[in-house]
């Protein structure tokens, strides 16, 4: 695993990547008011088989903030993401995004259908919640993430991925004293409160909801959940899934958000034997 | 434990704290090459009866660098902990190093001797050392952080960190990744090497050096020692603190350059027990 400063279309951008470029490549794209180190544990493992890429996306982690205008950040991120692949070399790549990564990961396909052949996604109420659940479940984050990262503790940061697991032991202590400094950064919060508010302006985010458009989602794809997700319901998942033309759904049981953190060895053979 | 970043006389700098503002305050000044987290099984745990202040020195961490105008990197480091503390509002305090750190440690006290309450320095060679030791520490100082430095991978920051441990495992994963992100700005490997050169250069060090001073450390000192300490020769500790009027040396068997990572049950207990007497 190593870990890099670069220049994303201007934005000075940490990425976490390992593997060798030659291999088929994976863009690791977090949940929203986390970073890139929630892949730790996965990084290393996916890289004996691929190039994986895993960004902090702007205003996230260690990367600097770009401003919104007021607007959602869908369009910020999006473009961000693009520049992060344009800047590591990766022409094809397959998007496998977390929660809100995992709509990133959608919308890049809608987007560049040439260099997306497939895509991975985890435990996303951004992509399957109607309009109701989505606010209600913003609603969620504010509250849950908006604490520890207003006033961040290592204990308030433990609670706060430990609200979205199944099994709270099974948050690694690794990722939470880097997320410690990454939240008390001067421009964090402001930038993640801003962000907040476009995400809740349910007309603005509309033209990037890809929930009312499944049966178009052309490209071969996996969705992965876990059974006591708390974030996004399990049937939509199921429901979306039936709607898309070529997903397959895979679900881990006693497990909540964050799949890949919480069952790494499942979620590895997971994309071993889709990526292929 | 808490993360804030403040502005010391222009310079962006991550202070880790814990504890209330009207208890005793206790300055954790890291090592050389090293970061605040290296204090991360200490800080909640002393943070409960202290005003537990943990910053990233100027170059380190995730605190910005500054010019070192041709001199060595210790009295820049040290107007910099003068600096934080001024914007903390904190008048007296105990100086508590490691390593490099301890140095730093003393210094603050022979600029300020009313200000530190008490003093407390854990495995440093920079401060006992001769000047042929310390140039002999320095050469394996730079050849075991060259590597995790210039060509930092999780495996690389693993071997670096775990290079002046005695147990290996003792080392936390999260201090190694924390390290492979500070490791991955490109400013941080500029400032290390900048004061590392200037470190080396020993007839601009002397000034600062402690080692020919140690009679005149007045207040009641700690030193904390491993046994095994790769870094700081044990002798010389035993050496130094007998020429110290009032300080006390306690060692730890089966321990390497940082007692208070490595053995932090133990090293709570005796910096509370040290601070109460």
């Amino acid at each position: 695993m190593k870990v890099e400063f670069i220049d994303a279309g201007g934005v000075n951008t940490r990425v976490i990547y390992e593997g060798d470029k030659s291999k088929k490549a994976i863009l690791l794209i977090h949940g929203f008011g986390i970073g890139a180190e929630s892949w730790l544990l996965n990084i290393d493992e996916l890289a004996k088989d691929y190039y994986v890429v895993a960004p902090d996306g702007v205003g996230h982690g260690f990367t600097d903030p770009v401003a919104l205008n007021g607007g959602p950040p869908h369009g910020v991120n999006l473009k961000h993401f693009f520049d992060v692949a344009d800047a590591m070399g990766m022409d094809q790549f397959v998007p496998c995004g977390s929660s809100y990564g995992a709509l990133m990961a959608a919308l890049m396909w809608f987007e560049a259908p040439d260099r997306v052949p497939q895509v991975i996604l985890n435990g996303t109420g951004s992509c399957f919640n109607s309009e109701e659940e989505l606010a209600n479940a913003l609603q969620g984050t504010l509250k849950n993430a908006g604490g520890a990262i207003r006033t961040p503790t290592l204990e308030s940061c433990r609670q706060r991925m430990g609200n979205t697991v199944y099994d709270v032991s099974m948050v690694p202590d690794d990722l939470l004293l880097s997320q410690l400094t990454a939240y008390a950064q001067p421009t964090y919060i402001g930038w993640w409160e801003e962000a907040m508010k476009g995400m809740m302006d349910i007309p603005a985010i509309r033209p990037y909801r890809i929930l009312e458009r499944l049966e178009k989602f052309d490209v071969d794809t996996m969705i992965v959940w876990g059974r006591e997700d708390p974030r996004g319901i399990y049937e939509r998942a199921v429901e979306a899934c039936k709607r898309m033309p070529k997903a397959e759904l895979v679900t881990f049981e006693k497990c909540g958000h964050l799949p890949y953190l919480e069952y790494p060895d499942l979620f590895h053979a997971a994309v071993r034997n889709f990526v292929k | 434990m808490r993360a804030k970043f403040i502005d010391v006389a222009g310079t962006q700098t991550r202070v880790l704290h814990e504890g209330e503002g009207n208890a005793d305050v206790l300055l954790l000044i890291h090592g050389f090459g090293s970061s605040a987290d290296t204090w991360m099984h200490n800080i909640d745990a002393l943070g409960q009866d202290f005003h537990v202040i943990v910053p990233d020195l100027v170059g380190h961490g995730f605190t910005g660098s500054v010019d070192l105008e041709d001199g060595p990197s210790h009295p820049k480091a040290v107007e910099h902990l003068f600096g934080v503390l001024e914007v903390l509002g904190i008048d007296r305090f105990v100086p508590c190093g490691s390593s490099y750190g301890g140095l730093l440690g003393a210094s603050m006290y022979f600029d300020a001797p009313d200000r530190v309450a008490k003093l407390i320095i854990n495995g440093s060679g920079s401060t006992f050392n001769t000047e042929e030791q310390l140039a002999t520490a320095l050469q394996g100082t730079k050849k075991n952080s060259s590597i995790a430095m210039l060509d930092p991978t999780l495996e690389s920051c693993r071997i670096r960190s775990r290079g002046t441990a005695y147990d290996p495992a003792s080392v936390p994963e999260s201090f190694v990744f924390m390290r492979l992100s500070i490791y991955s700005q490109p400013y941080i490997v500029e400032a290390w090497r900048n004061q590392l050169d200037a470190m080396m250069d020993m007839d601009k060090m002397r000034p600062y050096r402690i080692y020919d001073r140690l009679e005149d450390i007045a207040v009641e000192t700690l030193v904390v020692w491993g046994r095994q300490d790769p870094r700081g020769l044990h002798a010389q500790a035993v050496a130094g603190v007998e020429r110290m009027p009032n300080a006390r040396l306690v060692t730890y068997e089966e321990c390497g350059h940082l007692p208070f990572l490595e053995k932090p049950d133990q090293y709570n207990a005796d910096i509370r027990a040290f601070l109460a007497s």
